[in-house]
């Protein structure tokens, strides 16, 4: 009966605004003065309202030039028109588009059809068709998934629109397929709404929206079934309050009513949402200020193990921002934001929650000359009730500042540093031992170097700690700091256009400090060099050679008999990689690409003062692909791309010895 | 003479205009220390109550997936969520198996939706809250690259958990599936940055580690 009475509600309110909109629209066309130019209301503009005719009692009504205040109520002479055809033969023009990937073992199929025509100038029909359908050959399964839409969209005025729309949504997913074990699941909903909407904007700077539509919804998933009906309603304000200050206000609403069914439980859903929001923006000079709030509420019952859950959520939010610059090269800007997320449930009644957040922050940048400095400081504070042992608070505060300045055109030189720490408290540390304080900080340096228009060097320098505590005894075997040093040289030279070498070197210490359990200290260093040529032999033939190289050593504390600790190498790892790459593009249409690695991997162990051979691998592996990209006369695009890569290496499987990867695209306009 | 008085002018317009940029460099240079040494009050970590009581840290930096794999494990073992959380990287994103996601209805459409790293720590803390014991056994179907600075490791997994409190109260479950973890090396260290889990080819005896990531999500 509720949900009969919601329809019948929203079907006379849309019906009253579309008699509404044709009585007052148009009933007074005809008899309407045609008013001057105004600068309100250019020439151009009016001529696009203009073009707006109608059929009314059987004979068009054309060219509405004449505007009266009632008319002006539905029509929009300025921004905002909706888009219009211009008077031309309607062209109808589908799209197909079939495509086909193969991943090693997963086959994808895609069906995408697309067909749009524009009826009239004021009637446009929209529809697509989207299948998706992946084969995994290993795992023997099968994923389908289908999107069907199609909508027809009437321009009743510039204004006012109406529209009816069908959606479908269909997965099934199946495991098994063909054999004793077959299992299925699927998912299905079909929609259909009718709205109008009603779009206003206003040279006054006011801008208005209104739209309500109403429809049904069916659902089938594995074990649940439901169908009933749905109402939609949506309104917005925007306003020019004076120049320079902008508003908007909204609202969103939502009713539904499902019969839901799961095995022999029958229940009636009712969902209801609100949500309301606004911002406020205002730009002066250079600066800007703005602000938003939002508040919502929803209350969302379905079926969950045969029983009816009622999920009930509330949020609020507020937020404001500003931008100031004082002078052309400095800026200020200040954040504030607060958010409460409710969420309670009737039966899983331990994903209750209730969350409170607030931030501030506050960040600068400053330009004088060739250097550029900027910062930003931020602090959060969240308040997480779970109605259990999880329920505590989050600080987390950070700030980050860099300065880079530039000596001319060869040199530029920037540093960066950041530190941010994190801390969780929990109210009842008896039950939760996890209270936990992470801590980073970072500072890296980097300078550019160019001291020919051929030669282009760089260096990074960075220190990095991070640190784990936790607070309680239970917990603080764990403790650990963690510091990285690393250094990256690298250069290219270009000898001719046809020529570049390149090297870059990386140089990194890893230290790992556990609090208190120094014997399990940790120290990995790691030295690699990748060395890169890049070649184009002779027409459309580029060659690239790379060797890479990673040393790696690693090993923990131990104490002397002096009591001194000192660090005990106890591995050795060694990583050579040799590459070669040739490209060419074939008849200046299909693009080869052949590459060659071969690598070699050994690790040493330390017995005692013993250095002894863990293992030694061997990987080759051969790529070759071909591509190509080309639009044949009909309108049709091919896509095709083509790879396979044979692997011989030890502890690899079966599959991965020879391993395809194709993808083939077509697409045609009719 | 009034083409020197212009120019005269407009050094003087020049050098007020660099005194005042280099007053304001100084504004700028002093907020910035200001917050460096207010830094210093605000990011001091606490002090832990004391030396350990319960048992040592046994988390290894990651220089090889077969590491990360193993800190993973014993992260989970000993519901250890910080330790947890490092094996993560930052972009991280959770893909459930499409069944699990079909077969929870409804809630299908937003429990798995955009699974980043902080659901996945908030969801693992919540578990750690609910099991009093947690074992998990990786069996590896198909093995790492690690001459690439990103690879792959496919694990079969069989995870046995003990709740104290939730749906399955004083029951012990065990959770079966496959996982393809994909794995990035930066700063020579491994991290999971995407978590592809799929049901076993068996027929449904077993629930995944994904539908106790779900039922825990906040």
């Amino acid at each position: 009966m509720k949900r009969s009475r919601y329809t019948v509600l929203l079907l006379i309110a849309l019906l009253a605004v579309v008699v509404t909109a044709n009585s007052s629209a148009w009933a007074q066309v005809p008899e309407s003065p045609q008013p001057p130019p105004s600068q309100d209301s250019p020439p151009d503009s009016l001529a696009a309202a203009g073009a707006d005719s109608v059929e009314i009692n059987g004979q068009m009504v054309g060219a509405p030039v004449a505007i009266s205040n009632d008319i002006n109520a539905f029509q929009n002479v300025g921004p905002g028109t909706r888009p219009r055809v211009a008077d031309q033969e309607p062209e109808f023009h589908p799209v197909y588009k079939l495509t086909y990937r193969r991943e090693e073992e997963i086959g994808t199929w895609g069906h995408d059809f697309t067909l749009n025509y524009q009826l009239s100038d004021r009637l446009r029909f929209n529809s697509s068709a989207d299948i998706t359908i992946k084969e995994n050959d290993v795992l023997n399964r099968e994923n389908r998934q289908e999107s069907w839409r199609a909508g027809l969209n009437y321009n009743l005025t510039s204004a006012v629109g109406m529209a009816v729309k069908f959606n479908r949504s269909y997965q099934i997913d199946t495991r098994n397929a063909g054999e004793a074990g077959e299992v299925t699941s699927s998912r299905e909903k079909e929609t259909m709404d009718f709205s109008t909407d009603y779009r206003k904007t206003h040279f006054s700077g006011l801008s208005t929206s209104l739209s309500a539509s109403a429809g049904i919804e069916r659902n089938d998933y594995s074990d649940i079934q439901s169908n009933g009906t749905t109402q939609n309603v949506s309104a917005s304000l925007g306003y020019e309050i004076v120049e320079g200050l902008e508003s908007n206000f909204g609202y969103t609403g939502r009713h539904s009513v499902l019969d839901s069914r799961q095995g022999d439980f029958e229940s009636t859903d009712e969902s209801i949402s609100h949500a309301l929001d606004t911002d406020f923006t205002y730009e002066w000079d250079q600066h800007a200020l703005s602000a938003n709030a939002r508040r919502s509420y929803s209350q969302t019952q379905y079926p969950k193990e045969e029983q009816t859950e009622e999920r009930e959520q509330e949020s609020e939010s507020l937020g404001v921002t500003t931008d100031f610059r004082p002078l052309e090269n400095l800026g200020i800007d200040f954040n504030f934001d607060y958010s409460r997320n409710q969420s309670y449930y009737a039966i899983e009644t331990t994903k209750d929650s209730d969350v409170k957040s607030r931030s501030v922050g506050a960040g600068v940048d400053y330009k004088l000359n060739g250097t550029v400095f900027s910062a930003k400081l931020s602090s959060k504070t969240d308040r997480s009730n779970q109605f259990s042992i999880q329920t505590g608070d989050t600080y987390s505060d950070s700030f980050g500042g860099s300065v880079s300045h530039s000596f001319g055109s060869k040199v530029s030189l920037s540093f960066r540093g950041s530190v941010s720490l994190v801390s969780y408290h929990y109210d009842d540390p008896e039950a939760n031992d996890q209270d936990r304080d992470l801590m980073n900080q970072e500072a890296s340096l980097t300078l550019d170097y160019k001291p020919r228009s051929d030669i282009a060097a760089d260096i990074l320098l960075r220190v990095k700690e991070s640190q784990l505590i936790y607070i309680r005894t239970t917990r603080s075997g764990d403790n650990k700091k963690t510091n990285t040093y690393t250094i990256q040289p690298s250069i290219k030279k270009t000898f001719s256009p046809n020529v570049a070498v390149s090297q870059k070197y990386e140089l990194s210490a890893d230290y790992t400090f556990y609090t208190f359990d120094r014997d399990a200290n940790f120290l990995i260093r790691n030295f690699g060099v990748t060395t890169n040529l890049d070649w184009r032999m002779f027409g459309g033939v580029n060659t690239t050679f790379e060797h890479r190289y990673r040393g790696q050593d690693e090993g923990s504390y131990t104490e002397g008999d002096d009591g001194i600790e000192r660090y005990g190498k106890s591995s050795e790892r060694d990583d050579h990689t040799l590459s070669i790459m040739v490209r060419y593009k074939l008849f200046d249409l299909i693009d080869l690409e052949v590459k060659q690695d071969y690598s070699v991997q050994a690790k040493w162990v330390f017995e005692g003062s013993t250095r002894r051979l863990s293992w030694e691998k061997h990987d080759t592996s051969l790529q070759g692909k071909a591509s190509m990209n080309h639009d044949l006369e009909n309108g049709t695009t091919v896509r095709l791309s083509v790879s396979r890569t044979l692997r011989d290496a030890p502890n690899i499987t079966e599959r991965q010895e020879d391993v395809w990867n194709a993808s083939v695209s077509l697409e045609r306009t009719f | 003479m009034e083409r020197l008085r212009f120019a005269r002018k407009d050094l003087l317009v020049k050098a007020k205009t660099s005194r005042r940029d280099a007053a304001f460099a100084l504004v700028v240079a002093g907020l910035l220390v200001a917050a460096l040494c207010s830094g210093g009050c605000i990011f001091s970590p606490r002090e832990p109550d004391g030396p350990p009581e319960g048992g040592e840290g046994d988390w290894e930096p990651p220089v090889t997936t077969t590491i990360l794999r193993s800190n993973l494990k014993s992260a989970m073992e000993r519901e250890n969520v910080g330790n947890y959380s490092d094996c993560f990287a930052e972009d991280f994103r959770f893909h459930v198996d499409p069944s699990d996601s079909l077969d929870a209805g409804a809630e299908g459409e937003v429990r798995y939706a955009n699974w980043v790293k902080s659901d996945e720590t908030q969801a693992m803390q919540s578990v750690f809250a609910a099991a009093s014991e947690i074992s998990i056994q990786f069996t590896m179907v198909e093995g790492p690259d690690e001459t690439q600075d990103d690879t792959f490791r496919r694990e079969d997994y069989t995870m046995t958990v003990y709740w104290s409190s939730g749906q399955h109260v004083n029951e012990e479950i065990t959770y079966k599936g496959r996982a393809t973890l994909h794995m990035r090396r930066e700063q020579s260290r491994w991290s999971i940055y995407k978590w592809v889990d799929r049901r076993t080819v068996e027929p449904d005896v077993n629930e995944t580690w994904g539908v106790v990531r779900g039922d825990f999500r906040p």
